[in-house]
């Protein structure tokens, strides 16, 4: 299933030229704000990669990546790629999302690259900011950028993004405020109740959705009803 | 001038996307009362660890109850007690309310478990007519089964979050069921039913010498069991 994300990019600019030795030159350059998919501004020194897409449905590769990121949006950046490696197929480009969350006592969350080359465990998501750029030998190619991003690509699985856990629970007025622990940025969280543990649960009219934050920790709120109720903490990839 | 940034290259799988399991589930049960005295079920087990019990005071909810509100639970002859303040439930030894029995000794972090139940004493009981409302709270993932019944005052609970009828079985004469309400508790004693008489979930259950036609439990409501001697009652919710 496609989502869209967010329009991350209003202009980006792409160009890709081949150069006189058959190497293929491909310049990006973002005019800002870049945000990451959960909306919130890209930091400083956050990685953009261009990803190989083979023609032949092979595997996509990313073939270089760069600390680009600055004041929140990406500079101008050169990659140069060796035009008959890479034959029969697409460049895209891709913000990549290196951020750990609250692992400092102040609860800050920081960009750390990534570890050896391109390892994709060092990442949390990646978002296409535009893609389909072919590679065409001896002339110079444009790309528009995406209009939006794709979710496709997320795998919250392999992040090992942790279950939610409710560490408490307050009845303030006519309303259930739920703490809710362990969760991180790029992922929506929702309140299900139900009046029998079970059966089947939903989402009650009035109860509110919210992204994970930074320190992990967040509140969710919906009414109170007589009697008794049950809750669980499911989660969304932020749309 | 032509920088190469990188050529290397390393394998990325895109795969579908896959959401996180949801959080155990968690219960709140709202509870209403008249009494100044009121016997709460337990029936719940610990928000941060679903295999244990639960500290008391991590179990009621202090929105709606005012200060010098007392929790008391109690283990055989000894029990635990929290005052209310404005700093949250305090640890707190006080003397013994007439309705509780055999308090003689105070224990600060004593837990409480699933199917048991534990007193909430109010400053002064509601008006007429306007209930006392608060809640208690906790995992609800597992569902345990009640505690066993024994000889003696036993602390129990409507664990099924909903109005409910009582089922006893192993029983024996002389067992006594108390839902404990300021001045009139509801009373109930078992015997043995002659030979002949019509079977039932009740069969054998009086108050005040008469038979009853079933034992209702509120939700959220705690009761004695009283064993006599040898008793092997089960508990179970209808």
């Amino acid at each position: 299933m496609k989502k869209t994300i967010a329009v991350l990019f209003a202009l980006l600019s792409v160009a890709a030229f081949a150069g006189a030795d058959k190497d293929l030159n491909i310049s990006f350059s973002t005019p800002g704000p870049d945000q990451y998919a959960d909306g919130t501004p890209v930091l400083d020194d956050e990685y953009y990669a261009l990803v190989w897409t083979p023609a032949n449905g092979g595997e996509q590769t990313i073939v270089c990546a760069v600390k680009a990121a600055k004041d929140g949006k990406c500079v101008p950046v050169l990659f140069t790629v060796d035009a008959e490696t890479y034959k029969e197929g697409t460049f895209g480009v891709y913000l990549l999302d290196t951020r750990v969350f609250a692992t400092d006592e102040n609860g800050d969350t920081k960009v750390t690259g990534l570890a050896g080359k391109f390892d994709a465990d060092s990442q949390n998501v990646k978002v296409a900011v535009a893609d389909g750029i072919v590679s065409s030998e001896g002339a110079i190619v444009t790309a528009d950028a995406a209009k939006g991003v794709s979710a496709d690509g997320y795998d919250l699985a392999a992040l090992n993004v942790p279950a939610p856990r409710v560490t408490k629970i307050e009845v303030e007025n006519a309303n259930v405020v739920v703490t809710v622990a362990d969760t991180v940025p790029f992922v929506a969280y929702t309140l299900q109740a139900g009046s029998d543990v079970k059966k089947e649960f939903s989402v009650p009219p009035a109860a509110t959705c919210a992204n994970g934050n930074k320190g992990g920790e967040i509140k969710l709120v919906t009414p109170k009803e007589p009697g008794a109720q049950f809750f669980k903490v499911s989660t969304t990839t932020v749309k | 001038m032509k920088t190469i940034l990188s050529l290397a290259a390393a394998s990325l799988a895109l795969v579908a996307i896959a959401e996180p399991e949801p959080s155990p589930i968690i219960g709140v049960t709202q509870i209403s009362t008249t009494n100044k005295n009121t016997l709460v079920a337990v029936p719940f087990t610990s928000l941060t660890n679903s295999t244990v019990a639960l500290s008391v005071k991590d179990l009621v909810c202090t929105n709606g109850l005012e200060n010098n509100t007392w929790i008391y639970v109690h283990s055989g002859s000894a029990y635990s007690a929290w005052k209310l303040t404005d700093e949250g439930w305090q640890a707190a030894i006080s003397a013994t309310p007439a309705q509780i029995i055999e308090a003689s000794a105070a224990e600060a972090n004593q837990t409480v478990n699933y199917g048991t139940s534990f007193w909430i004493v109010l400053p002064e009981a509601p008006a007429a007519g306007t209930p006392k409302t608060f809640c208690i709270y906790g995992n609800a993932t597992v569902l345990p089964s009640s505690p066993a019944i024994t000889a003696g005052v036993n602390f129990v609970a409507n664990t099924t979050q909903a109005d409910a009828s009582l089922v006893v079985s192993g029983m024996v004469a002389g067992d006594e069921i108390v839902i404990p309400q300021d001045g009139t508790s509801l009373r109930y004693k078992y015997t043995v039913p002659k030979a002949g008489a019509p079977a039932g979930i009740t069969a054998g259950w009086k108050r005040n010498g008469a038979n009853v036609g079933s034992i209702t439990i509120p939700v959220g409501q705690g009761f004695w069991y009283i064993g006599v001697d040898g008793t092997k009652a089960t508990l179970s919710f209808d």
